[in-house]
């Protein structure tokens, strides 16, 4: 252990004399730290987008009680003569189908700033409309397209793709110097074992290296409040820094194959260059296609097609299913109008969702064909590191796509609460109208006024929390156990067959 | 990769020009690298991976292009017919049920696909609304796999230049590792010869490296069924063609140089992995992030609250007015149930004028922004050749941000077009014994189906944006590696 200790302490301090690694260490800064600048003010941006979107909200509300006030003291007040029904809050049709504005907010995990994962395909939030999930499975923010397709900058992409470059370089002149320059026969002469020096010195370089990174990045993100200064911010970059840590780990695992294997620093640059590329565009992208064709979706198009279908169907079968619709609640049904002549703002959220039974089964094809996609990928993901490190890092950042599965699945319910809550307020304010029929909106009709009692969309706290990796990041440590005994091996192997060292 | 020279070693004759000692040195460099390379089994080792790459690229690429033309064929035309056969009813009616339309690909997509995964592939076109794209495909993928995707340009825009990197990192510092530089210059041999015959061998293996991509994009291209949307598709093939050799002659003119210049093979591999790097992956991306400074964009949110304030905003309540009075005297009538024209028709005109001015204001101030925001990436160009010719891609496969805005802004006027006829016909049919007006086939059928085609390239702005980047750095690297040759042929030895 001494020795092992006394030749780390030696092969750093010799590290320390080039400037080779002073220009790599000021390069891994550089491009780390601008990776975390961009992944903070993305967070920023983010943040105020939902701020926005909760003041909206808020504004809305408090406007439309004002507006109410003012107009049930006087709806004959010449300034609401050109109100029209469908486009104001006080009439509960105007309201539910036009201007009740709610969102649903995903709310933000300390990690958020440490990588931007999938947050610029997913939105932060979404408007949620009483009628329909469609505003929320449409809901996209704007971005421009190019900058979704070529990948953003940010430190989950200094991470995964620059860090393993700059560490293989610290790492593939480990041993390969020594053979080149035929010091490795001198150093077995005096007691060193190639075993001892390849393992202390890829690992003293890899773990010092690794722990300059994780320093700067947390101070910086302290610094600049990317994280917060908190005991939960303190978890996400311990997190964070065991992630990289494993991360890290893999490529001094793969550094100390090629090593082991390699004659000369040449042909370890080169192999350690072809092992990137390998690890992290083929494997992946071979991963990507395979899942794909192994597990095909159906095209969106066929989703259009079947959702206009059932829009005609749903048309075409009216009034029966409004029939149905009040059989079902007897206590709405229209006391004098006929089923044909109900307003088609009374019956808007019954046809919605006729329309949404209707499209069930097409809805479950997709999920199902998704859920087999998504299944797949995750049991292939365990063949790539680099995937396996990816989604990590993006679950640590709640950036990820299956914690925004679980927010949409709260959205689902708070919108079924919405409508469940519009539905029996125009219905019973339909029936009301029926009773008094005001000229124009009244109280005793569709007039509105309890906007605080509007359901409002509350996250679980489960979804406030930051998500720990998934169990398939453990497959990682065997990726790195597998390479250490490939190293083991090779060393072995030079020195049983005396090898040319 | 360390290619022979002893091939090369030319005896100079004073019966022969300089020209033509020059090929005649060109070509014995290039028969002799050809030799070297097929002999050396990690040429084949990289040559083989590329290729197995670009057809695992290309099929994928060729085969959801295939699925997705058929699909939104099929679409489209059971849209038409929809429309054709939805019955009689109120053209009002009729506007509201609307039409969908679909973006066609071309064939140059399945080797560029540029934002087409991140963009919606289909709007809804109704009335009173211009309404956001949806359904983009990158949302139906794992989360995970959004990373470096395999396609045709990644390949070559990515993969290829470090497939030349590591066939030609040794072009030159090999002879002076070996110590052949003392023996060429004692020959008298032209260095620059042999370092464009081995540059023109590079380009050659990475375009062999990208040919199963494109023969598996031809080959759909063959049994396709769409047609292309574009009326200068021959000019577009011919410009990507063009651009990506430029590309990769840059990339060989820059290994020659670096090659050129470093001291050994080890080196020259370290500095053109370092470059590759920066040029392919960091500059693309931060790119993109710093081009949100040249124009911020509004979020969603913003953006229809913006929108909904605008259209929400009485118009002036006396110019409907004004405009009532003017037809009742235009016809010489009192009342508005007496005018031979419907005046719903004209009030509903009015409302999509209002709003088709709304939507000018605010989808034109946002299209303007991302346009800033694409001649802000597009300036990187200047600094790395991946970024020039990733646009030049984009722009001449039909499928960058500018496309795609194009045929946003086309599906618009379609949606304008159906409106204005739909409401026309409204104003021409008055209500007559309380009877409203119905719209019947023939109407529907009035409406040209819509059929986009993307407009001719811009060559001018080609130009400014992305060829003249390109050929500068071409010209920057040719430069570069010149200097390098003859560094190789007066400078150190060592």
């Amino acid at each position: 252990m001494r020795a092992a200790m006394t030749l780390i302490r030696y092969d750093l301090l010799m590290q320390l004399r080039e400037r080779g690694t002073w220009l790599l260490l000021l390069a891994t800064m550089l491009l780390a730290g601008f990776g975390l600048v961009e992944g903070a003010r993305f967070d920023a941006a983010a943040g105020a987008a939902r701020t926005g979107a909760s003041e909206h909200e808020r504004t809305a509300r408090i406007d439309a009680e004002a507006l109410a006030a003012r107009y049930f003291r006087n709806p004959s007040d010449p300034a609401f003569a050109g109100l029209l029904w469908y486009r104001t809050p006080i009439d509960i049709r105007g309201y539910a189908f036009r201007e009740h504005v709610g969102y649903a907010i995903k709310p933000s995990v300390p990690g958020a700033a440490l990588a931007i994962g999938q947050a610029d395909l997913l939105p932060g939030y979404v408007r949620v409309r009483a009628e329909s999930m469609e505003s929320v499975r449409t809901a996209a923010e704007i971005e421009h397209p190019g900058r979704l397709a070529a990948g953003r900058y940010d430190l989950m992409f200094f991470i995964i793709y620059l860090w393993p470059l700059i560490l293989l370089s610290l790492c593939v002149s480990v041993l390969t110097q020594e053979r080149e320059s035929r010091r490795l026969r001198s150093l077995q002469l005096q007691g060193a074992d190639a075993l001892h020096i390849l393992f202390a010195q890829v690992s003293g370089r890899s773990l010092a290296s690794t722990g300059v990174l994780i320093v700067f990045c947390c101070t910086l993100a302290l610094a600049m409040a990317a994280v917060p200064f908190s005991l939960a911010g303190w978890r996400a970059l311990g997190a964070w820094s065991g992630i990289v840590l494993a991360y890290s780990a893999f490529w001094t695992a793969v550094a100390l194959a090629i090593c082991a294997l390699s004659h000369d620093r040449m042909n370890a640059t080169f192999a350690a260059f072809g092992a990137w590329l390998v690890c992290t565009i083929v494997l992946p992208g071979t991963l990507d296609t395979g899942v794909q064709v192994a597990a095909p979706l159906p095209n969106r198009e066929f989703y259009i097609q079947a959702m206009r279908d059932a829009g005609d169907r749903v048309s075409a079968d009216k009034l029966n299913s409004l029939a149905r619709f009040y059989d079902s609640h007897p206590e709405w049904r229209p006391l004098k109008t006929s089923l044909d002549k109900v307003s088609s703002s009374v019956t808007r959220i019954q046809r919605a969702q006729e329309l949404e039974q209707a499209m069930v089964d097409v809805e479950k094809t997709f999920a199902d064909a998704r859920g087999k996609r998504d299944d797949l990928y995750q049991r292939a993901m365990v063949l790539s590191p680099v995937s396996l490190t990816y989604q990590a890092l993006s679950q640590l950042a709640g950036n990820d796509q299956s914690r925004q599965q679980r927010f949409l699945a709260e959205v689902q319910q708070h919108q079924a609460s919405l409508r469940d809550y519009f539905q029996h307020a125009i219905q019973e304010a339909a029936l009301a109208d029926e009773r008094s029929a005001c000229a124009k909106t009244c109280l005793q009709g569709y007039g509105f006024t309890a906007f605080s009692t509007v359901p409002r969309f509350t996250p679980s706290p489960m979804l406030a929390q930051a998500p720990q990796a998934t169990a398939q990041f453990k497959t990682m440590f065997l990726w790195i156990a597998l390479l250490a005994a490939m190293a083991y091996w090779f060393v072995k192997r030079n020195a049983r067959g005396n090898a040319p060292m | 990769m360390l290619a022979n020279s002893n091939a090369i070693i030319l005896t100079p004759s004073p019966s022969v020009s300089d020209t033509a000692r020059w090929w005649r040195a060109f070509h014995g460099a290039w028969q002799a690298d050809w030799r070297e390379r097929r002999r050396d089994w990690r040429v084949w080792l990289v040559l083989g991976l590329g290729m197995l790459l670009a057809l695992c690229a290309g099929l994928q690429s060729a085969l959801h292009l295939q699925s997705t033309q058929q699909a939104r064929a099929v679409a489209a035309q059971a849209e038409s017919e929809r429309w054709a056969h939805q019955g009689e009813k109120n053209p009002h009616t009729a506007a509201h049920y609307g039409v969908y339309v679909f973006k066609p690909l071309s064939t140059l997509a399945a080797l560029d696909p540029g934002v087409e995964k991140y963009v919606g592939s289909s709007v809804w076109l109704e009335a009173h609304k211009q309404n956001e794209f949806v359904h983009r495909p990158a949302l139906d993928e794992p989360g995970a796999s959004r990373q470096l995707q395999l396609t045709p340009a990644l390949l070559l825009q990515v993969l290829a230049p470090i497939a030349m990197v590591f066939l030609g990192f040794g072009l030159f510092a090999a002879e002076r590792e070996r110590g052949m530089l003392p023996t060429l210059r004692v020959n008298a041999a032209p260095l620059g010869a042999l370092g464009a015959a081995r540059a023109v061998v590079l380009i050659c293996l990475a375009l062999a490296i990208a040919l199963p991509a494109c023969l598996a994009v031809v080959l759909v291209h063959r049994h396709g069924i769409a047609a292309q949307p574009f009326a200068d598709a021959g000019a577009r093939l011919v410009l990507l063609v063009l651009g990506y050799v430029l590309y990769l002659g840059t990339w060989a003119s820059l290994i020659a140089a670096v090659s050129a210049w470093s001291p050994t093979s080890r080196a020259s591999l370290g500095a053109l992995i370092g470059i590759w790097a920066l040029l392919t992956l960091v500059v693309p991306r931060a790119a993109v992030e710093l081009a949100q400074h040249a124009a911020p964009l509004p979020t969603m949110q913003q953006f229809r609250e913006r929108v909904d304030a605008a259209l929400g905003s009485p118009h002036d309540p006396g110019e409907e007015e004004r405009q009532q009075q003017e037809l009742l005297r235009q016809y010489k009538v009192d009342k508005v149930s007496d005018l031979p024209v419907n005046w719903s028709g004209i009030s509903l005109a009015r409302g999509e004028d209002h709003g088709n001015r709304v939507f000018d204001a605010h989808y034109g101030d946002l299209f303007a922004r991302l346009q800033r925001q694409s001649d802000a990436i597009a300036a990187a160009g200047w600094l790395s050749p991946a970024v020039a010719v990733a646009g030049l891609s984009g722009a001449a496969a039909g499928s960058d941000t500018a496309s795609h805005i194009d045929f946003i802004r086309s599906a618009e006027q379609q949606r304008r077009l159906i409106q204005t006829t739909l409401n026309n016909a409204i104003t021409r049919n008055p209500e007559r014994n309380g009877q409203r007006y119905l719209g019947d086939r023939a109407l529907w059928e009035a409406i040209p189906p819509f059929r986009f085609r993307f407009a001719p390239l811009d060559w001018s702005l080609l130009l400014l944006r992305q060829l003249l980047p390109l050929a500068a750095l071409f010209c920057a690297a040719l430069g570069l590696a010149l200097l390098g040759v003859r560094h190789l042929r007066e400078g150190s030895l060592r």
